[in-house]
């Protein structure tokens, strides 16, 4: 009983030496300390104070054809200010304008095509043509949505001038139902008013704001034809007369900005701070942080222990694999957990990173990723045959991790067999999870957490086994 | 059992060796190597780099299992001991392999951890430390020792947790002889206080402070002895020499060269000036030999027995096993 209690004891002491060493090998480097904590924290400040949440302002030229009507137009167009778009000049040279385009002079060049009019009367519409230099898909995307954006407006323009147009034709009609003396005569008009409606020129006003209300109008009239054919249609149309020139007065009363655009949006997160740009990448540079530190320092813990001897020491002694990985495991885990407190510390504090969600969460996931993380380590340190394949290692594991965590592409825009490499990435777990405790203020999602757990054990049994195997050489 | 156990009383071995092989590949690193060593003695492991000092003491640790053959330490093998087995083994490798990062305290603390040492650890480290002449040093880290106290750190690192069994691998490779000396002087100590020490050494003059000796060569181990057996039986017999009053002609050194003086003599070196013999008994066979000399009308300045180096005793054994090989 004495022997077990004692041999329960040993066990303790043996994994205590692993905890000690690693963590006084650790901080016996200060430099690396001052690298692990500051580099991160000084990135993520350096970042914070510079990043602007602007978008790029594209310097457009606009190609005209050689018509006086559209240039004029264009010119007026191009004097009001258009968001993220920079007119730098509106000319009909097209060769010029692409040729600046290639020298970078200008990013984008707007080609207005001839015979709009013809066109629309030849029920046709008329294509807007963009040429840019952009390479970054993102930039092209973007230069997409400008684009779109600057047709919208080009066509929103057109349809609110129409309607302008059309509330002057209304209330020309408005003054004559009111100036005319008694109501055959204004019928009269009125059956102008519609041959005139008919005959306008969609050059001058456009079809759809007239379109609805010679709709409104016409339908009116119908309906005073159909009940007039007794013998009070004479107060009956006055009565109808009256109605005519409310809706008309209506029209005319309108916003013409409403017509054309009766919706607006507004869009709410259900998150209940304000998330800066750089908040929104704190917890995945944590995440890929955690997962980095934890797999080099144990990516370089066995391997250099195997190449410059220290393994011989253990190998005589009476520590065995499951007693010398559990203390590695502890030590690391231990060394780690205090840079991430020292690091949330100077951010929570320095950049003013919002926790929305509980501290026992964020815990939780830090250890779950530093845990798995310390797994993958220890399995390239049982496997690789040097120091340098241990850091090389190390490094693709990052890069792969910056391209399939999600870091800088979400996992939606990753086809399925890229998606088994991320999933396999401690990283995606912990960005998901911290963004959801750090930036959401919810609960990380059970079924990750218990991924990771399982992720954890399964790659500590391996890495048991594989150590155990080092430590008796054949 | 070699001839120098026959002296022990009821023997009791804390290593046994039979047939005891290792290949690495193809590669033999140690071959056939049977040997018993007592309790509470110092045994040397003598031989040249590369002849399988090293794996010799990994396989008697149980780093490496054997390719053939059977090992015993403490009645277990090596390669399956079992915590309790390893706690009384203390080993310090060829090489300074501690933590290069931490203190001269921390490495310490770091091994008296891994041997599970519980009680009075502080006393111990201090003792130890003292042992090996490092107090002072304490908070230095092991990459800023000189060699020497490296070697001295290593050593205090195997003997910590005072464990019965010691295998040292050249621990006084590299150290000044003033420090070497002291370290023999301490490796006896330990003996007297009942520790079994394995050493293995490069330097063939310290086989003098061992009980026993065994030569390695070519991964085979070509004797075990005592040191003074092991002088006799390297050079084959006892050496005189003998310096003549004036220097001899060539036809008295031919005369001297066909005599049969004695039955067994081997003449190892004969000039004008001086000839050294290998004899079975110098006491007996040094008379015959002047009287002979006398009747020849050479007179003889000095004749005296000569004590072998065991640099001398190592290279004339190791010639013999590669001249039989």
């Amino acid at each position: 009983m004495r022997d077990l209690f004692y041999n329960i004891i040993r066990f303790f002491v043996r994994i205590s030496a692993f905890i000690s060493k690693e963590f006084f090998s650790v901080i016996s480097q200060p430099r690396l300390i001052g690298v692990l904590v500051l580099g991160p924290f000084l990135i993520l400040f350096i970042f914070g104070i510079s990043y602007q949440n602007t978008y790029q302002n594209l310097r457009t030229t606009i190609v005209v054809p050689n018509e006086k009507d559209i240039e004029e137009y264009v010119k007026r167009f191009a004097d009001q200010a258009i968001p993220n778009i920079e007119i730098s000049m509106v000319t009909t040279e097209e060769t010029q304008a692409i040729s600046d385009l290639k020298n970078r002079k200008i990013d984008l060049v707007m080609v207005v095509p001839p015979n709009i009019s013809e066109n629309m009367k030849s029920n046709k519409t008329s294509v807007f043509k963009f040429y840019h230099q952009e390479i970054d898909p993102f930039e092209i995307s973007y230069v997409d949505i400008i684009t779109n954006r600057l047709t919208q407006q080009t066509n929103r323009d057109i349809l609110i001038t129409t309607v302008e147009q059309s509330k002057k034709i209304a209330q020309d009609y408005r003054a004559k139902i009111q100036d005319t003396p008694n109501v055959e005569e204004k019928l009269a008009e009125l059956d102008n008013s519609t041959e005139a409606l008919a005959s306008i020129d969609p050059e001058s006003a456009n079809a759809p704001a007239v379109l609805w209300f010679l709709l409104q109008s016409l339908s009116t009239k119908e309906e005073i034809s159909l009940t007039n054919n007794e013998e009070n249609l004479t107060q009956n149309a006055e009565t109808e007369l009256k109605l005519i020139d409310s809706q008309l007065a209506n029209f005319v009363e309108m916003d013409s900005k409403v017509l054309v655009e009766p919706f607006q949006h507004e869009t709410l997160s259900l998150s209940e701070g304000q998330i800066e740009p750089v908040h929104f990448y704190i917890p995945s540079v944590l995440a890929l942080l955690l997962q980095h530190i934890a797999l080099s320092l144990a990516a370089l813990s066995i391997v250099s222990e195997r190449f410059v001897g220290t393994m011989e020491i253990m190998r005589a002694s009476p520590a065995n694999a499951f007693e010398i990985l559990l203390g590695k495991y502890l030590s690391f885990l231990l060394f780690i957990g205090i840079l991430t407190g020292l690091l949330i510390a100077l951010l929570t504090f320095g950049l003013g990173i919002p926790m929305l969600g509980s501290w026992i969460d964020f815990t939780m996931v830090s250890v779950l990723i530093i845990l798995v993380s310390l797994g993958f380590g220890f399995l390239i340190s049982n496997l690789v045959q040097s120091d340098s394949q241990a850091v090389q290692f190390s490094m693709v594991f990052l890069l792969g991790s910056i391209f399939f965590s999600g870091f800088f592409l979400q996992l939606y825009q990753l086809r399925w067999p890229a998606k088994i490499i991320s999933w396999i990435l401690p990283a995606t777990y912990g960005i998901k999870t911290l963004q959801d405790v750090m930036l959401r203020g919810i609960q990380p999602q059970m079924q990750l957490l218990l991924i990771l757990a399982g992720m954890a054990v399964v790659l500590f049994l391996i890495n048991w086994i594989r150590l155990n195997r080092l430590l008796i050489q054949r | 059992m070699i001839d120098s156990y026959k002296n022990i009383n009821e023997p009791n071995w804390i290593i046994e060796a039979n047939a005891l092989t290792k290949n690495f590949n193809k590669q033999v690193a140690v071959e056939d190597l049977s040997v018993q060593i007592p309790q509470n003695a110092i045994f040397g492991f003598i031989g040249p780099s590369g002849s399988g000092k090293t794996t010799t003491v990994r396989l008697l640790l149980g780093i490496y299992p054997p390719s053939s053959g059977d090992v015993e330490v403490f009645g277990h093998k090596p390669h399956r001991f079992t915590q309790n087995d390893r706690r009384k083994i203390g080993y310090m490798p060829q090489l300074f392999i501690l933590q290069d990062g931490l203190t001269v305290r921390q490495n310490l603390s770091f091994t008296a951890s891994l041997y599970g040492l519980i009680r009075h650890r502080k006393k111990r480290i201090k003792e130890t430390l003292n042992l090996v002449e490092l107090t002072g040093h304490e908070k230095k880290r092991a990459r800023d020792l000189s060699g020497g106290m490296q070697r001295r750190l290593s050593l205090a690192a195997a003997l910590l947790h005072s464990p019965e069994l010691i295998f040292l691998d050249e621990p006084t490779a590299g150290i000044d002889p003033v420090l070497r000396k002291k370290f023999w002087n301490h490796f006896h100590e330990l003996k007297k206080q009942g520790h079994t020490l394995f050493i293995t050494t490069q330097y063939v003059a310290e086989a003098a402070y061992c009980d026993y000796v065994g030569v390695m060569s070519d991964g085979r181990l070509i004797m075990v002895e005592t040191p003074q057996n092991l002088k006799r039986i390297g050079m084959g017999g006892e050496l005189i020499e003998l310096i003549y009053e004036n220097e001899l002609r060539e036809n008295q050194i031919e005369q001297i060269r066909n005599q049969n003086i004695i039955k067994q003599w081997h003449i190892q070196s004969l000039d004008h000036q001086r000839l050294k013999l290998i004899v079975d008994d110098a006491a007996e066979v040094l008379p015959l030999l002047l009287n002979w000399f006398q009747e020849n009308e050479i007179t003889v300045k000095e004749a005296q027995k000569l004590e072998p180096t065991f640099d001398d005793v190592f290279v004339q054994l190791i010639e013999r096993h590669r001249k039989n090989a």
